[in-house]
């Protein structure tokens, strides 16, 4: 193998793919910038009632009309981006850091401990990720700690895998056996070296999971598990739009719209990210 | 003096890429005879692969090609597809476990090319299989043909290559570093296959590698390849102990060898230029001790030195009796 | 030996056991052992470089990695100045013995700049003052003859060549005594191999170290080593000093193996003693004398016995496992009748 056929490829990949980096960048931070200036750029409080103008059509005081009660739609959207947004990531970020330390811990020791990760997460695999995340927000009680706690608990086992995947077979690398035999600390080794090196991982895999989780708080709000009304929030938007479907089609589909690229955000921001972080 | 199985003229091969056009292969040319096995020594990256597989008619989708390459006089089409020339070229690869189909008897796909190529009946295919099975000297044939590719060493694998490569009758067999992944005892009952099929079924070897010893013990004439191009050619004997470049001499007393004790090893300075923009003149000056003004002007090729060696160094008379 | 003894394998050996799925464990079925290394004794002088050769697989690699304690040995240990190394070894204790490995590719972290790789080591372990961490960095490039500017650079901006000197500047960073390269040039281009021998041996020269270099082919330990060991199925076959190693083997594993390393200065081989098969497989190794389905000598008495490591008569610093090693066979030898599998 030489210089050129090892990194020519790679590299035709690379250009393409931090093209969808930053398209799926550009997107997300439209989107995060609307959802933060909400408050200056629409005229409206997302939660007044405006019974003079109930279920009016799209037009230039209401861009995207009004819902059953009179609130602008497009006010509603923004501040359920801001909602949704932070949920999403928020929820993601508890399972992440404990998923990828438990996992790293079970790759590296091995033994007991990857024992006792490992029965953890095939058990919690199990189940049907969403039953079961619906099952455990139904028991704790409708709203947003319940959404965070379910997750923390759910959600962790997929970066535990994955990370514990690739720090086993960081482990027998070249490099991690020089940092043993330079007398590195298991600490040092684990978060210095092998985690750079495995992190991109359960990073594509958290921009995935963010989806997932905005699509469930959504799915959870649309069936009144989840946001409790008069928050605006995607899925009861499109819960109470539901109703007034074939007349007022925008209500339910603009916020469905909304999810959708959200989601297409930050797939597109993990395809890239897998290419921008691989070392070679 | 036979005709040549083999004749290379002049080969350019370039191929695109990203950073720009590659040029693999830049203007070589050399000849074959039957039962003769040439190496070709090089560096990786030196052109050895890309070159083999112009040979075969294989060059990649992004790959365009100039010059000439013919088979007992067929031409070899460059640009790709089928013909008659290309039928009769093998190749036995580097990595033996890779280059055999997992899931197929390992029999099987050595009787393969009997039956369809060769349109024998399955009975004499089988009893074909068997007998170059034995040829290339797997114990037990019988009980192998039913072996999957799995189930064998890596020397066997590679023997079972060798003779998936004899199986179509070929005049050329084109062999890619093939005993690279071998260990030494292992390689050298490999090496002196070759030498025995050679003798005795006629046909020519391309033996292409980076270890000068390998070629030193199976070749009768070698080719030092670098950025693309032979640098130097010749018998055995004149190219690696009369050497005419300084490139050829720079690499022999840069590897340790078993048979010389503690003559101390000088090392090559620098690295090979890049072939997306391999300049003019020779290729060799930014490392050559012996450069002058004149070698970084002009095209060099092979010429003659004397009846055993060509050498494409302008300076190859300062050389004489270096080595 | 140069000078006294500085590192002892006193016994060592290491087995690898299989991966036992669940269903094995119900069915009770044994794991299976895998001797990467086994009995394995030898000695090394201050200042030495002893040569270990060996075909894959034949545990070289095992031996390294339990020499700088990667791997806990199954049995035997290392004795470092007369003292063995606890099981779990001292964060000082580790700095005594260090390792270069073979993939010039995989042995450097891919996120860190070979300064930031560099500077890790040293401050880790003190090894400078905290303000002279920086220029020690760059004195150790400059012993291994890179620039400076190449610390701000990352591995895969080197060639292969360039970062096994990288290696052994971070493995020499710690100042350690023993230095083991574990077939430190196979991975590169033959004419790099050179610049990373030459600078294995003017290191060993300059700072005094103690080499163990470990390699498939016989020529790069005879450029470097003064001493060989042959290792075979796990074992130590021969040791000797390297010229009597290259002038007088006496294992015939040895003599096969000189008999088929290619040379550009040999023209005609020695058939005689090269030798046919693939080595067995280390699940299931063969009685007696693990060499004797391929050897060319074996007598029955092979198949059931075997030899142990044993000095020559005349020269204790010679030593082969071979029954007929140091003597003839006896009259009543038999050579050993073979099947067709051996003959090649
Ligand atoms: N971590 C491991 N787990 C299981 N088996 C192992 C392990 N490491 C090595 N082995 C086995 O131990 C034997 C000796 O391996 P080792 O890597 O030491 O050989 P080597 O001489 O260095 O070979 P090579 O030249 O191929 O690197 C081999 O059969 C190998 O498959
Ligand atoms: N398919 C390809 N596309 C682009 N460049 C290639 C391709 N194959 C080989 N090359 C380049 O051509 C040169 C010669 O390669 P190769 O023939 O494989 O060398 P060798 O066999 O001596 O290692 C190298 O610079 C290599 O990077
Ligand atoms: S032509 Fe000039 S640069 Fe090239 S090898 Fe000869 S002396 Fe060196
Ligand atoms: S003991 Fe027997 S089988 Fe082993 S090497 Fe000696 S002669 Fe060969
Ligand atoms: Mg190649
Ligand atoms: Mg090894």
């Amino acid at each position: 193998m030489t210089a050129v056929s090892r990194s020519a490829s790679p590299k035709a990949a690379r250009g393409r793919r931090s093209y969808s980096l930053v398209i799926g960048a550009g997107l997300l931070g439209v989107i995060v910038v609307l959802a933060i200036l909400a408050p200056w750029i629409t005229p409206y409080d997302p939660l007044a009632h405006d019974l003079e103008s109930i279920l009016a059509p799209l037009s230039s005081d209401h861009l995207l009309g009004t819902d059953h009660l009179g609130r602008d739609v497009w006010t509603r959207l923004l501040y359920a981006a801001r909602l949704d947004l932070l949920i999403g990531v928020g929820a993601v970020i508890t399972p992440f850091v404990t998923g990828t330390l438990l996992g790293a811990v079970a790759g590296y020791y091995g033994g007991r401990i990857d024992l006792a990760v490992s029965a953890a997460t095939d058990m919690l695999f199990a189940f049907p990720y969403y039953v079961l995340i619906i099952a455990l927000v139904f028991s704790l009680g409708p709203g947003i700690p319940s959404i965070f706690i379910a997750m923390a608990v759910v959600a962790w086992v997929s970066y535990a895998r994955i990370v514990r995947g690739e720090v086993l077979s960081a482990r027998g690398q070249q490099y991690v056996m020089a940092a043993k035999t330079l007398g590195y600390s298991d600490l040092r080794i684990i978060v210095r070296h092998i985690l750079p090196n495995v992190i991109t991982q359960p990073v594509t895999y958290a921009m995935s999971d963010i989806v997932v989780i905005i699509v469930g708080v959504v799915t959870l709000s649309y069936l009144g598990l989840g946001v409790p009304p008069p928050t605006p929030d995607w899925g009861s938007m499109i819960a109470s739009g539901q109703s007034y479907l074939t007349t007022q089609w925008q209500l339910s589909t603009i916020p469905g719209i909304a999810v959708v690229i959200v989601g297409l955000a930050f797939s597109l921001i993990g395809d890239g990210l897998t290419h921008r972080l691989r070392p070679e | 003096m036979s005709a040549p199985v083999l004749q290379v003229r002049d080969l350019q091969v370039r191929l695109s890429s990203p950073r720009g056009v590659v040029q693999a292969v830049r203007g070589v040319s050399f000849d074959v005879e039957a039962g003769h096995t040439h190496g070709i020594v090089g560096e990786s990256g030196s052109g050895k692969t890309t070159l083999l597989r112009a040979i075969l008619g294989l060059l990649p989708g992004n790959a365009t090609a100039g010059g000439a390459i013919s088979v007992s006089g067929r031409p070899v089409p460059l640009a790709g597809g089928r013909s008659k020339a290309v039928e009769g070229v093998s190749i036995v690869f580097q990595e033996p476990m890779t280059a055999l189909n997992p899931v197929v008897k390992v029999g099987r796909q050595i009787s393969e090319a009997p039956r369809h190529r060769l349109g024998l009946g399955r009975r004499a295919a089988r009893d074909r299989a068997l007998e170059l099975m034995r040829q290339v000297g797997i114990p037990d044939p019988a009980r192998r043909f039913d072996s999957y590719p799995h189930e064998l060493s890596g020397g066997l694998s590679q023997r079972v290559l060798i003779a998936i490569a004899l199986s179509a009758e070929p005049k050329i067999i084109l062999c890619d570093e093939p005993t690279t992944a071998l260990d030494v005892t292992v390689q050298d009952q490999i090496l002196k296959l070759f030498s025995r099929i050679s003798e005795e079924t006629g046909v020519a070897i391309v033996y292409v590698t980076h270890d000068l010893a390998v070629v030193a013990q199976t070749c009768r004439t070698v080719s030092v390849m670098y950025a693309g191009q032979f640098l130097e050619s010749g018998t055995i004997e004149a190219v690696f102990g009369q050497s005419r470049h300084p490139y050829t001499l720079g690499l022999l007393g840069a590897v340790p060898d078993v048979s010389r004790g503690r003559t101390p090893l000088v090392a090559i300075p620098g690295s090979p230029p890049d072939l997306v923009n391999p300049g003019e003149g020779c290729p060799f000056v930014p490392r050559c001790s012996y450069a002058r003004d004149e070698c970084s002007h002009g095209v060099f090729s092979l010429r003659s030195v004397n009846h055993h060696q060509s050498t494409a160094c302008i300076r190859s008379d300062a050389l004489a009796g270096a080595s | 030996m140069t000078g006294g003894p500085i590192l002892e394998a006193r016994g060592l050996s290491k087995a690898f056991s299989s991966r036992r799925s669940v269903g094995d464990v119900i069915l009770r079925r044994p794991a299976e052992e895998l001797q990467a290394l086994q009995d394995v004794s030898f000695l090394v002088g201050r200042g030495e470089s002893l040569g270990i050769v060996g075909e894959s697989g034949c545990g070289k690699s095992t031996l390294a990695r339990c020499l700088v304690g990667l791997y806990p040995p199954t049995a035997g240990q290392t004795v470092y100045e007369g003292k063995e190394f606890e099981q779990k070894r001292s964060f000082s204790d580790r700095k005594k013995i260090q390792i270069v490995f073979q993939d010039p590719y995989s042995s450097l972290n891919a996120r860190m700049t070979i300064g930031q790789a560099l500077r890790e080591v040293l401050r880790v372990h003190k090894v400078v003052a905290s303000g002279r961490v920086s220029s020690r960095a760059v004195e150790l490039l400059a012993l291994v003859g890179l620039d400076a500017d190449i610390a701000n650079v990352y591995p895969r901006q080197l060639s292969g060549g360039q970062r096994q000197r990288v290696n052994i500047a971070r493995a020499l960073a710690v100042e350690p005594e023993v230095l083991i390269a574990d077939e430190p040039v196979s991975a590169l281009d033959v004419s790099i191999q050179a610049t990373v021998l030459n600078l294995l041996a003017s290191l060993r020269e300059r700072l005094g170290l103690t080499l163990i270099l470990i390699a498939h082919d016989l020529s790069v330990v005879r450029y470097l080593c003064d001493r060989v060991a042959v290792m075979y199925m796990g074992r130590i076959v021969e040791i000797a000093s390297t010229e009597e190693l290259f002038e007088d083997p006496r294992h015939p594993y040895t003599q096969a193996l000189l008999a088929a390393a290619p040379s550009l200065e040999r023209k005609s081989r020695d058939d005689a003693r090269s030798i046919g098969g693939d080595p067995p497989s280390p699940f299931d190794l063969p009685s007696g004398c693990p060499f004797h389905p391929r050897c060319p000598v074996a007598s029955d008495h092979c198949t059931t016995v075997r030899p142990p490591l044993e000095e020559g008569p005349g020269d204790s610093l010679h030593q082969a496992a071979c029954h007929y090693a140091w003597a003839p066979p006896a009259p009543h030898h038999t050579p050993l009748t073979r099947g067709e599998e051996n003959l090649r």
